[in-house]
């Protein structure tokens, strides 16, 4: 297999991230937030193709064997450090990380990834975490053992359809992002 | 259900791009300022503001520029009043009579916090922040992810019978009866240990350090901390009931004064954190298996379920309500009672 530069790139910008608003990170947790990037990127119109790696549900999480790779690779390259059962970006990482921003290819995916990241501190991570997980798309490939691919069009019709109804601003995702979280927490309290 | 779509809420109030960028921006700049400043220790006002191009929006007040948050560890006013500049710098402002000049802007996003209520404002509308249960703010939520640790441990390790193996030692006989005593810091260590691999698992981005040594009489059980976000938790064990040595001899015995004796170390530990490191924003934390059955001797080798919870409801509060009251940092200790194996025949 071919390596995938953006899901190296996404790896450690993910990290990045959430090491900085959360002081630590899960694997599982880049995955989550991976898969919550490519939703917010059909969102806007793009293809989910261009997003460039796909992802199908392990134990009731995203899982993308390409951002694996990236993730292995971090760890060996020793951008991540071990904290406890977390991981930490190390001083090396960010160094890395850095140089790949200067890129323009991956310029145009930093949107994605930091709006969907950025939803970790404007509620509590737990309930974000709650919501994510609580996607009947997820659950649903989880009940039935699919390993097919994850598939985009009910959940970017009904993100669009949401997005809509709530006036949400064009060209801003953090909105979009938020309400879609507060419509999977909702979503998963009626069902109840 | 609460809802945490208030960035949607500013931006209708706002009806304003550039606002919604600024409140983004404040937002962030808001999990870097809680990281220095613990709401539940504060009883004032904390106003938190960025204003489009930086806008000078108090020309006559002092302003004081701060190129990191320490300023906020160890508040001296009951207003603290900030502006966040587009610089990711702050200024705090100082000497004003009255915030009416930001609350009327057109041109800010304001946060709001005063004893554990929160909200944005923008255009003078009130948009509120959901309450989070043990947090005084949404945006700091070390202490409260603790205590649901604690809840969390209290419930699945404690209650009943768990599958942690430290746990398992501390038990003299199959049926929890009775602790297992006879031997140096017995049960003790075991529960600490139990807790430390926990916490450790559970918690993001700490360190969890057993027998921390902090210049006081006996060391602290287990201390807590989050180093990036300038705060430690102090952690003080104790165990309630009888334990047992090898000959099956009852070797010691504790009640509910334990948890007074417990409460007075924490004190000890808290002040020494206050006098030693107050850069540091420090609660203590007393938690106690309760292994206490009613009416065992020696040869009791079976319970039924009325002497055997006989004290999970009980309430204990006289024995640390003065702490509780009087300390502002000593919080609600976890009594964990511990259930027994209970038999329907005896």
């Amino acid at each position: 297999m071919s390596f995938n530069h953006n899901a190296l790139y996404d790896s450690i910008s993910i990290a990045h991230k959430l090491d900085n608003f959360l002081d630590a990170f899960k694997m599982e947790e880049i995955h989550l937030f991976s898969y919550f990037s490519s939703i917010l990127f059909v969102y806007e119109g793009n293809t989910s193709a261009h997003w460039s790696y796909r992802y199908i549900v392990n134990n009731g999480y995203p899982y993308s064997s390409e951002l694996q790779e990236a993730l292995d690779r971090d760890l060996s390259n020793g951008w991540f450090e071990p904290n406890g059962d977390f991981h930490r970006v190390s001083a090396r990482g960010i160094d890395e990380l850095n140089k790949f921003k200067k890129l323009d290819v991956f310029k145009s995916r930093e949107k994605y990834l930091d709006a969907a990241c950025t939803t970790s501190i404007m509620m509590p991570y737990k309930e974000t975490i709650r919501a994510l997980s609580s996607d009947v798309n997820l659950s649903k490939a989880s009940t039935i053992n699919n390993n097919q691919w994850m598939e985009y069009t009910l959940v970017s019709s009904k993100f669009r359809e949401i997005s809509e109804q709530l006036g949400v601003p064009t060209g801003d995702l953090t909105i979009p992002s938020l309400s879609w979280l507060q419509h999977l927490l909702n979503e998963s309290e009626d069902r109840q | 259900m609460s809802n945490y779509n208030y960035l949607l809420e500013i931006y209708r109030a706002a009806g304003d791009d550039r606002l919604l960028t600024i409140a983004n921006s404040l937002i962030k700049k808001l999990n870097d300022l809680y990281r220095f400043f613990e709401p539940t220790h504060f009883r004032g006002r904390l106003l938190v503001f960025q204003a489009l191009d930086n806008k000078d929006i108090v020309p006559n007040a002092r302003k004081t520029k701060h190129i990191t948050n320490n300023f906020l560890l160890n508040p001296k006013s009951e207003q603290i009043i900030i502006q966040v500049l587009d610089d990711d710098t702050v200024e705090l402002i100082e000497d004003l009579d009255s915030t009416d000049e930001i609350f009327n802007s057109k041109e800010v996003v304001i946060y709001s916090y005063s004893q554990s209520y929160e909200c944005f404002f923008a255009h003078n509308k009130k948009i509120e922040i959901p309450r989070v249960n043990n947090a005084g703010s949404m945006f700091a939520g070390w202490f409260a992810e603790l205590c649901e640790a604690f809840d969390h441990y209290m419930y699945h390790f404690v209650l009943h019978t768990s599958s942690c193996p430290s746990l398992k030692k501390i038990w003299f006989d199959k049926n929890k009866i009775f602790l297992r005593g006879g031997g140096k810091n017995l049960p003790e260590k075991y529960i600490q240990e139990s807790l430390e691999v926990f916490l450790k698992a559970r918690l993001r981005g700490v360190s969890v350090v057993r027998e921390y040594n902090n210049g006081g009489s006996k060391p602290v059980d287990i201390r807590v901390s989050w180093g990036e976000a300038h705060r430690s938790a102090l952690i003080e064990i104790k165990w309630l009931g009888k334990s047992c040595n090898s000959s099956g001899k009852i070797s010691t015995q504790y009640s509910s004064s334990r948890l007074r004796e417990g409460a007075a170390q924490l004190k000890e530990y808290l002040d020494l954190a206050a006098s030693d490191t107050p850069e540091i924003i420090t609660k203590g934390y007393l938690i106690a298996l309760d292994g206490r059955r009613k009416g065992t001797s020696e040869k009791t080798v079976d319970i039924n379920r009325e002497k055997g919870c006989f004290y999970q409801y009980i309430d204990e509060s006289e024995q640390y309500k003065d702490y509780l009251k009087n300390i502002f940092n000593f919080e609600r200790p976890y009594i964990m009672f511990a259930m027994p194996i209970v038999s329907s025949t005896c």
